[in-house]
């Protein structure tokens, strides 16, 4: 066996160390969201709580504003499109001023010291 | 005259974004409230109830990510156990401590005697203290977190409200996420009332006016020797009491608990092992402790000025109002979350040791990070196999990863790897060579496992092992690495070598 072989068979074992850059972090693109036991969770379950109250929430509260309103058409006003606030539903309407809030307005407040 | 303060068509719209980046969820969208002048409430992105080490650091990542932030804590400090009443007091009084103790025994025949001044010690401890805390206000302001001063209870599931420590009417702060962050408290023992005079905690350990003659301690983990270590090189003599046969918890390696007990007991400190605690016998000039074998036995009992219990920690949630939302916690009070924090309800997340996994102040820090991120971005990051352990003694002693007997139960093979401090020439000529390094390391990719140091610096140390562990690195890539010369590090290195190879100076 001559030295240049040797040399060669030597580079060819070279050790590959485990420490690799692994480039820079990104965030995965798919995730899987629907709750899973935390790592260190000694019972490795999660209560059935978890699962009803998301299930209630997609049903009639706020988990299901995302899905109900992705699958609707666009809420942007067109060019040249106006409509009145009273056109909305009634939570959108302007607070009813009380006579108190009238003179708070009207006095700069000066009126809740009075 | 109303017309003209108040148009009637607004072109500004009534709905708007919570804030104005992307922040993940699936509700982005609110109603805005229009009086704000009648109502005290107050709306952030994001209020977090604890300013200790996991609730500050979530708090100031939330508002670097732009998030609107408060903070609500009741201490009337920040920093929470762990800089007021844990970590960073009883550094100052290990530190100082150590000090006291070398110049009293090792510098004896050369310098002289030193007197302690006890009340200087405690000086010098508040002062660092008092400093770290203003650090973190200063950090809420220079990050625009908003700091509520008060006893945050929830009363509904976007809804906090804030009882004033320092008095006046409750505050209502509304948030869109939650992350309590409300930390623990030491967990007491039965039959034994806290007085933190003659019964005491950590909280009491680090602020004793005078050196008690005999301290018992009821627990061999990491505070009680800790504790134990700072009374006894004050003068106190002090026997550690542990159920268990070994100190250091569950954590610490085998091999590395006999040194560290090995060593401890050459400072002077008396164990226990194997043995419970029965009863305690409070009296004006004392504390009776009576013990008995673990498996039973004949009752002795200890003679104590001062009982410490240090037997662990309980999650904290006094006052929270958990039951007001049905938010669950477990049977050792753990609030239960999945694995994003999130509890059942999802907006309101847990993290540090108010919740699942060790109740260590960076573990909870992590959490903070990745609690603020998955609210952000929907993805955080936390590697529950590489958090590190650091016990302040002297020495020191840290580990990172698995235990030669948790491999051992796994079924791998492994290998593991040795180096005394006593063959490193940076300990021998700093005359403090008491410990070694111990690799554990799979045996066919030499994939390392588990790192276990009990020397000095040890805590320092650690920190090449839990980056080794975070990147899968194996005993081979540490051994080919160039370590300082002369350095306690090459120690680290030389355990390296001897768990694939062998050492060179052993």
């Amino acid at each position: 066996m001559t030295a240049a072989s040797s040399a060669l068979r030597a580079a060819a074992h070279a050790r590959t160390p485990m420490i690799q850059f692994i480039g820079k972090r990104a965030i995965p693109t798919n995730i899987d969201h629907s709750p899973k036991p935390h790592p260190q969770s000694p019972t490795g379950s999660l209560p059935s709580s978890f699962a009803e109250y998301r299930k209630a929430a997609q049903s009639h509260g706020p988990l299901g504003v995302k899905s109900a309103g992705s699958s609707r058409p666009s809420i942007e006003v067109q060019a040249g499109e106006y409509f009145d606030r009273n056109e909305l539903p009634k939570r959108f309407w302007r607070m009813t001023l009380s006579k108190e809030d009238m003179e708070l307005i009207e006095s700069g407040g000066a009126a809740a010291w009075a | 005259m109303l017309k003209n303060i108040i148009p009637r068509a607004s072109s500004r719209p009534i709905l708007r974004p919570l804030t104005s980046s992307s922040t993940y969820s699936p509700s982005a969208y609110y109603l805005v409230p229009r009086r704000g002048f009648a109502s005290e409430t107050q709306e952030h992105d994001v209020v977090v109830i604890g300013g200790g080490p996991g609730g500050y650091v979530a708090a100031i990542k939330a508002a670097q990510l732009g998030l609107k932030t408060a903070c609500v804590e009741k201490r009337g400090a920040l920093g929470g156990t762990c800089l007021n009443v844990g970590c960073i007091p009883s550094k100052s009084l290990l530190n100082n401590s150590h000090l006291y103790h070398q110049v009293l025994h090792d510098t004896k025949n050369r310098v002289g005697d030193v007197k302690l001044n006890l009340g200087q010690m405690m000086k010098a401890k508040d002062t660092s203290v008092g400093g770290l805390t203003k650090g973190i206000e200063f950090l809420f302001k220079k990050n625009g977190v908003d700091y509520v001063k008060g006893t945050g209870t929830l009363t509904g599931e976007n809804e906090i409200k804030v009882n004033p420590i320092e008095g006046g009417e409750p505050q209502t702060l509304r948030a869109k996420n939650i992350i309590i962050a409300t930390g623990s408290e030491a967990t007491p023992f039965p039959g034994l009332t806290i007085d933190e005079q003659r019964v005491i905690t950590s909280t009491g350990a680090i602020a004793m006016q005078e050196v008690p003659k005999k301290m018992v301690v009821i627990g061999g983990g990491i505070i009680g020797l800790e504790m134990g270590s700072v009374w006894s090189r004050l003068g106190s003599e002090v026997t550690v009491v542990e159920y268990l046969g070994a100190i250091g918890g569950p954590g610490m390696d085998a091999d590395m608990a006999k040194l560290m007990q090995k060593t401890l007991q050459k400072q002077g400190i008396k164990f226990k092992l194997n043995t419970k605690v029965v009863s305690g016998d409070v009296q004006s000039n004392g504390v009776g402790v009576n013990i008995e074998a673990a498996k039973g036995g004949k009752e002795e009992t200890l003679d104590a000025d001062v009982v410490l219990v240090a037997i662990g920690r309980r999650p904290y949630t006094e006052g929270l109002g958990l039951e007001n939302l049905g938010i669950e916690t477990d049977e050792r009070g753990r609030i239960v979350i999945d694995q994003e924090y999130r509890t059942k309800i999802p907006h309101i997340r847990a993290i540090g040791d108010v919740t699942f996994g060790a109740m260590l102040a960076h573990k909870a820090e992590e959490e903070g990070i990745a609690a603020v991120e998955y609210i952000k971005n929907g993805y955080g990051h936390v590697n529950y196999g590489a958090i590190p352990s650091v016990m302040y003694t002297h020495p020191e002693a840290a580990w990172v990863g698995q235990t030669e007997k948790e491999v051992k139960d796994s079924g791998k093979e492994y290998r593991v790897g040795t180096f005394p401090f006593s063959a490193n020439s940076r300990a021998k000529t700093n005359l403090d060579s008491e410990g070694m390094v111990k690799f554990i390391a799979d045996k066919e990719t030499d994939r390392i496992l588990g790192i276990h140091i009990v020397g000095p610096n040890a805590g320092e140390m650690i920190a090449e092992g839990v980056l080794a562990i975070e990147y899968g690195a194996s005993s081979e890539d540490i051994g080919r690495t160039s370590h300082a010369h002369p350095t306690l590090s090459e120690a680290f290195k030389e355990a390296a070598m001897a768990t694939y190879s062998k050492a060179i100076h052993a």
